[in-house]
């Protein structure tokens, strides 16, 4: 109906995680009447975006350099590590403001069922740097779904001989990723986080 | 509900569970519900939910999804169950009390969730437990993961296994005075509804450890457990006869809509071609059981003497009305 080249773009947008259909036409007709400078802008946007962007050596947050501004900044507390899913968890507690510590970024949760075993994410990584003598707390703040606790519960284990291991206190919603907690929740959450037992 | 063979008294009952519930409870294939030749059906019902008046309209096309709309505005489907609670005895539901122990696991398990709305996803929460359990299991067998991965999933079984152990347990506990009573009075005696448990733990898991692995799957828990419907004379799955196998699934409906009517919420009961499986005497306990109780949408061939009571409708050809 409208060629190979739109269909192509609606494609590539259906892609996009909560973009249907319908959503990836209305999109691909946004771009093709927006002026040609806002396109193409949005296309090396992209393009910028993948070719420099990688991960943190250190805690996997994303990164133009070889580490993260984090854990560049002098400023933040080395003492406490607050372990995540997804850099965009890292993003939700940076927007709390209640945690001035480090961070980890998993890539993930465990889930055998989709073939992520513990070698999958960046556990090693978060072992040898909770060995450190300056490491004191390990916040486990992975989604509070059936995945992010199986995580927590299997991370607390190998930590418990190495570090305090703390959770955020509950109320958050169950089920629902970090992402989608209101920060003030969020926040409270990791004011009254707790020690696993 | 009153009509000939054929007249459309179980597609009156059926369009009220749509309309309410949002799901046939006849056929999984709903298209199926659709006429002959058309591309899509609707049911529209207007209740009293308490004080409050709902208007409930459920679309099902034959390609596209279901379209439900609550007071007018669009709604997940989820909402109309909780919102107009509707239990339903077909003839063809033998299966709760004749059929596996799969089939009454998730027969009560159902019912967990309607007796204890808050509980309702517990059942579906352990069975994806249990496959991400098998999953971690199978991977380790076949060497792509360490023996340490299981652990987090041993954990959640175990912990999500008792607690349905325990809800299953609490549920069969709060219906089994009522499945006795209601069973009783339909002339069958000393009915029983018992679950005994998994007694699924942690431990007990991580002793079958080596056995699960080799065989993938997890041995023990909830999912392999059974409720035993029984009388005095013992199991009504291979003892009962058909009249009372019949009579224990309307008596487990009668039952649930007791304790739902305990806990304040009361659901209406859509009964089809119930009397023709019960003698006269039967029929008349029956109708004094549900009289009063709850509001009851029954259908029969031919005009029943135990119905004058109610509101009788006629359903001729599809088409009805009150006479
Ligand atoms: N999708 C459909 N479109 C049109 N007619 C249908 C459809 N599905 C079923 N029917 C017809 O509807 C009629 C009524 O069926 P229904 O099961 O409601 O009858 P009933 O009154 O319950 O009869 P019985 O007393 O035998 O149980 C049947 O003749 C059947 O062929
Ligand atoms: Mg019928
Ligand atoms: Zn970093």
């Amino acid at each position: 109906m409208v060629g190979p080249v739109v269909e192509n773009l609606v494609a590539q947008l259906t892609k996009l995680p909560g973009i249907g259909n319908r959503t990836a036409h209305r999109l691909a007709f946004h771009v093709l009447r927006a002026s040609r400078e806002d396109a193409l802008a949005l296309a090396d946007a992209i393009r910028d975006a993948k070719e420099r962007i990688g991960f943190c050596t250190v805690c996997g947050n994303l990164t133009e350099e070889p580490t993260c501004e984090i854990c560049r900044d002098g400023r933040r507390d080395p003492s406490v590590i607050c372990v995540v899913e997804h850099p965009v968890d890292l993003v939700s507690v940076e927007r709390t403001s209640e945690f001035r510590g480090r961070y980890h970024v998993l890539g993930g949760a465990l889930s055998p069922l989709d073939g992520v075993d513990p070698s999958d994410l960046r556990i090693d990584g978060l072992l040898a740097r909770a060995r450190a003598d300056e490491v004191v707390e390990v916040v486990l703040a992975t989604n509070p779904t059936m995945t992010g606790e199986a995580t927590a519960s299997f991370l607390a284990e190998q930590l418990r001989s190495l570090v305090r291991v703390t959770r955020p206190a509950s109320g958050l919603p169950v089920g629902a990723d970090l992402e989608y907690a209101d920060e003030v929740t969020l926040g409270r959450a990791l004011a009254g986080r707790r020690e696993m037992v | 509900m009153i009509g000939a063979n054929g007249a459309g008294k179980t597609n009156l009952l059926e369009g009220v569970h749509v309309a309410t519930q949002g799901f046939s409870p006849r056929t999984r294939s709903e298209a199926r519900l659709i006429r002959f030749g058309s591309d899509a059906t609707r049911a529209i019902a207007r209740s009293h939910a308490r004080a409050t008046e709902v208007e409930t309209s459920v679309t099902v096309h034959r390609l596209g999804p279901k379209e439900v709309v609550l007071n007018g505005a669009p709604a997940p489907l989820d909402d109309l169950r909780t919102k107009l609670p509707v239990l339903v005895f077909l003839p063809d539901r033998l299966a709760v009390v004749k059929g596996g122990p799969a089939i009454r696991r998730t027969y009560f398990d159902r019912m967990l969730g309607r007796v204890s709305p808050e509980l309702a996803e517990l059942p579906g929460s352990y069975a994806k437990a249990l496959s991400q359990r098998g999953a971690a299991l199978r991977r380790v067998r076949d060497g792509l993961a360490e023996r340490a991965s299981i652990e987090p999933w041993t954990e959640t079984v175990a912990g999500l296994g008792a607690d349905l152990d325990a809800a299953r347990t609490a549920v069969t506990d709060e219906l089994g005075p009522h499945f006795r009573d209601a069973s009783e009075q339909l002339g069958l005696r000393g009915a029983r509804a018992d679950y005994e448990p998994s007694a699924i733990t942690r431990g007990a898991l991580e002793d079958r450890l080596t056995r699960d692995i080799e065989r993938g799957t997890t041995g023990m828990g909830p999912h392999l457990r059974d409720i035993r419907l029984a009388t005095d004379e013992g199991d009504l799955r291979g003892f009962g006869s058909q009249g009372q196998q019949r009579v224990a699934v309307l008596a487990l409906l009668l039952a649930e809509a007791s304790c739902l009517r305990d806990r304040d919420r009361p659901a209406a009961l859509l009964l089809d071609d119930v009397l023709s499986v019960l003698d006269r005497d039967r029929r008349a306990a029956l109708v004094s059981l549900l009289a009063g109780a709850t509001q009851t949408l029954v259908t029969a061939t031919d005009a029943d003497d135990v119905l004058e009571a109610g509101c009788v409708v006629e359903v001729v050809q599809g088409a009805a009305r009150i006479a």
